[in-house]
């Protein structure tokens, strides 16, 4: 036995080899019934019961348990949706316009093109109050006696405030 | 070769997981002992070698260790894991100073680790010729004393070696080469003083027994 490297090592002479196999030899003898101290085998086989009673109660746990907490979860959210008092969706969130002029009871009167109002994005549905005279400007007539009256009106207004549909309120 | 049957070792870990306490028993005893002979040839310490063995076990314990079966055997990848930490404590001890010595010529880190302020040999061995032998390991360069003690002491193949220590065969066998020339040179004394014997016995054995 000797790995010598013949491109890098001068080679131990055939009396080293031996006498350096013969000292390993008994290094090897010497230390061959060397073995970690007793103790670490008590103490290792202790951490192997307390991990897995750790893991068995964990995997009791999941096993029994978890599912329970899921489902009680699960029909505590379900009733929670069901009970608690829905939102109302405000108006002028809405985001079809389209489908808010036609809902309504009483008609809108389109201030834009409808392929404008349809294509509107954000459309918010605002309550206001408009001066008769304004009417005039859409081709209604107006007594000049209430001229200076205010009107109720709904107004469908774009998201960066431009008119585009309104209605006047009883 | 291993001193370990392989399959016998992955069945008894698969067992060990599943919380069979005779299997990590069995796998402890099956290893223990060459893991602490190791650990203890690699740093002279029988409390530093006692403290790796346990660690080992316990991260097998706690499945922290990535041991891939298609990448060796267990036996090696636990060399691997008691070298690596025999090396973390090095680091902790030791200074880390960058060396060209002319004897270290292969690159690894644990290259420059040199003793600042070395200890008296503490005897370990009762048996007089393997005390001195295991004294002159200790003063082997680390990558050269890791190569020596598994391939003389643990009978792992070049490719086993190569494997725990992460460097390629080349570098296994020279370094073997130059470790066990560095331990012969450190030996010195003894071979002089037993060299005519051994001479005469290795050219006529004969002549010897007469």
């Amino acid at each position: 036995m000797s790995p010598t490297d013949p491109q890098t090592d001068t080679p131990l002479t055939p009396a080293q080899e031996a006498l350096l196999d013969a000292r390993l030899d008994a290094l090897r003898h010497a230390t061959e019934n060397l073995a970690a101290p007793p103790r670490l085998e008590a103490t290792l086989m202790a951490s192997f019961k307390t991990h897995h009673a750790k893991k068995r109660r964990h995997e009791f746990f999941t096993q029994w348990f978890a599912p329970g907490f899921a489902l009680a979860a699960s029909v505590g959210m379900s009733a929670w949706m069901v009970l608690a008092p829905m939102a109302r969706p405000a108006l002028d969130m809405t985001p079809d316009a389209m489908s808010l002029l036609a809902s309504a009871d009483t008609p809108f009167i389109a201030l834009q093109s409808l392929e404008q109002i349809a294509l509107e994005p954000q459309p918010r549905l605002i309550e206001t109050a408009v001066p008769r005279m304004w009417l005039a400007s859409y081709g209604v007539p107006v007594s000049p006696d209430v001229a200076g009256d205010s009107l109720r009106a709904e107004m469908l207004v774009s998201a960066n405030g431009q008119p585009l549909a309104m209605r006047f309120l009883p | 070769m291993p001193l370990t049957d392989p399959t016998e070792d992955l069945a008894l870990l698969t067992e060990m997981r599943r919380g069979n306490a005779a299997a990590f028993e069995a796998l402890y005893r099956r290893h223990q002992a060459p893991l602490y002979r190791f650990a203890l040839l690699r740093c002279g310490s029988p409390e530093t070698a006692a403290d790796v063995v346990q660690e080992i076990f316990l991260a097998l314990l706690a499945n922290t260790l990535k041991f891939d079966p298609t990448r060796g055997v267990l036996q090696g990848f636990l060399f691997g894991v008691a070298r690596n930490l025999v090396l973390k404590r090095e680091e902790a001890q030791y200074r880390f100073v960058s060396t060209s010595r002319a004897d270290d010529d292969d690159s690894e880190p644990d290259e420059g680790l040199v003793d600042p302020a070395p200890q008296p040999p503490q005897r370990l061995l009762a048996q007089q010729q393997a005390e001195t032998v295991r004294q002159a390991l200790q003063q082997l360069a680390p990558h050269y004393r890791d190569v020596v003690i598994l391939y003389e002491m643990h009978d792992l193949s070049y490719v086993e070696i190569a494997q725990v220590c992460n460097i390629d065969l080349g570098t296994v066998r020279s370094r073997l080469s130059r470790g066990r020339a560095k331990l012969a040179e450190l030996l010195q004394k003894d071979f002089a003083e037993e060299a005519p014997t051994a001479a005469i016995s290795h050219s006529s054995p004969l002549e010897a027994r007469l």
